[in-house]
């Protein structure tokens, strides 16, 4: 018995030693470093086209000076200097943070002369111990277009009922996105576009009609090739029976591949899309151009960042 | 009888062995960059620095992504871009307060003290050394320090369009409050 006290009395002033000079930093119980949520999955609140899962952090303001120029590579755009003399559109917008899961913002574009109101809610976050594998936003964006009447109107039976509800848009999503390792990151957009008026038009090869809603499927990615540049890559899959196989009127899916630059404060992205327009709600139901006949444009973005 | 002795023996040893070890109930461990268009602060209160009062150690381990910016954006610039956090999740540094045999712990009193260690960061380790105040009040420890940092000496590296912006030297305080470490 008293053997083993002394072996018990000896291993406590060994293991108490240890724990003296050895090892203080082990007795801290720092929270796990395991369990922060995951940052910069994106670097902008935008990727080329598409909406990102990032917010604008807690009172500072995102202002974004966003442009398209006209078609790279079709016959003749030599004389527009491959595009650069038209601008297909141009878009300013404010994002203000709120907090830091809550973006409001405001924008006009050229195309449509649109203006919006928009909000993102990022509800749910990653965290980097995978407790929570991805991070989770809702997007809602409303247009008005501000447009003349007769351009509204054009070509619609006079009988319509002309009514202001019909300069209305809307665009929703939820963006679901996930960091993988500090290189990569992507992210999935089921979407809802609805305009409340749209012209009566019909596919002559598959009898569907235009819809008012256009349900789409939008995925989007960056790589990360330097510690401040990336490529950025977004896509939208539109679900629309109308725009499938339209041969008298052809559309095609918005495809963007950027490249992009942070320098801290600024970040600057220069992008290739097939689409001229610039919101969601001018370039999901209107996109005509492809990029196989050599239908794309060059574009720029940048987005400077205030603090208050 | 015989085993009522020992055991308590034991267990007062091993109490009195861990009170010789502080450990901080509060901490604040901040930094300050004075650059020509900007002051850059950031402060953390998790890490929690330990003093052994025997060998007169001092360390203090801290997260890198605790240190909370006025500005979010520049938090996430500093653990993406500078710190790199990710893969150097942590700072640490391990020194040892110098004539600490001098240092009475037992009795109220103000001491100016001289740390020599070396912190790691960023994957790096320089040796460091800082001066402070070392006080004893009561059943507490106060510690107090300011030193400074070379950016360059962690590879921290910043931009030359960012030097306007980032000083290349940053002002490191700790200002702690230490209590003896309860048995677990």
């Amino acid at each position: 018995m008293l053997k083993k006290l002394v072996f018990a009395f000896v291993i406590g002033i060994t293991s108490s030693a240890i724990a003296q000079e050895e090892d203080l930093l082990a007795l801290v119980n720092e929270p796990e470093v395991g369990n922060v949520k995951v940052f910069a999955t994106f670097k902008t609140t935008k990727i080329v086209n598409a909406q990102s899962i990032e917010t604008v952090k807690k009172g500072d303001l995102d202002f974004r000076i966003t442009h398209r120029f006209d078609d790279i590579a079709v016959g003749g755009s030599g004389h527009t200097m491959w595009g650069f003399d038209n601008s297909m559109d141009i878009r300013y917008s404010f994002d203000y943070g709120v907090t830091d899961k809550i973006t409001l913002g405001l924008a006009r574009s050229k195309y449509n002369e649109l203006l919006e109101g928009y909000a993102k809610w990022r509800f749910l976050e990653q965290t980097t111990n995978n407790k929570v594998p991805v991070s989770i936003a809702a997007y809602t964006n409303m247009g008005f277009t501000p447009k003349d009447k007769a351009l509204i109107y054009s070509g619609v039976d006079k009988s319509v009922t002309q009514k202001t509800a019909h300069r209305f848009s809307y665009f929703s999503q939820l963006i679901i996105a996930r960091k993988f390792g500090n290189w990569f990151s992507a992210q999935i957009m089921p979407s809802y576009h609805h305009r409340n008026f749209v012209k009566y038009a019909i596919n002559a090869d598959n009898n569907a009609e235009e819809t008012n809603g256009i349900v789409s499927l939008g995925v989007g990615g960056r790589i990360r090739f330097t510690k401040r540049m990336a490529l950025i890559v977004d896509y939208f899959y539109n679900v629309s029976k109308y725009r499938q196989n339209n041969k008298a009127n052809p559309f095609y899916n918005p495809l963007a591949v950027g490249l992009e630059i942070e320098t801290g404060g600024h970040v600057f992205h220069l992008n290739f899309t097939n689409n001229g327009a610039i919101s969601e709600t001018n370039f999901i139901p209107n996109t005509t151009s492809n990029w196989l006949d050599g239908q794309f444009k060059f574009g720029f973005n940048i987005s400077r960042v205030f603090s208050f | 009888m015989k085993k009522i002795v020992l055991l308590s023996a034991v267990v007062l040893f091993s109490l009195a062995s861990k009170a010789q070890i502080f450990m901080a109930k509060s901490a604040e461990i901040s930094f300050f960059s004075e650059a020509r268009l900007e002051n850059i602060d950031a402060k953390s209160v998790t890490g929690k620095p330990i003093i052994s009062v025997k060998s007169g150690a001092f360390e203090v381990q801290v997260s890198m992504n605790s240190f909370k910016f006025k500005s979010g954006l520049m938090g996430e610039h500093f653990n993406e871009t500078y710190v790199e956090s990710h893969k150097y999740p942590h700072a640490i540094f391990k020194g040892k307060i110098k004539d600490n045999d001098k240092i009475d712990y037992t009795k109220d009193g103000t001491y100016d003290v001289l740390v020599e260690g070396n912190m790691t960061m960023h994957g790096e380790t320089k040796d460091v050394s800082a001066t402070g105040k070392l006080t004893i009040k009561g059943n507490q420890i106060l510690v107090d320090s300011k030193f400074k940092l070379k950016l360059a000496d962690y590879k921290i590296e910043v931009p030359t369009s960012k030097l306007a912006n980032i000083a290349e030297e940053v002002d490191v305080t700790i200002k702690a409050t230490l209590e003896p470490l309860k048995n677990k």
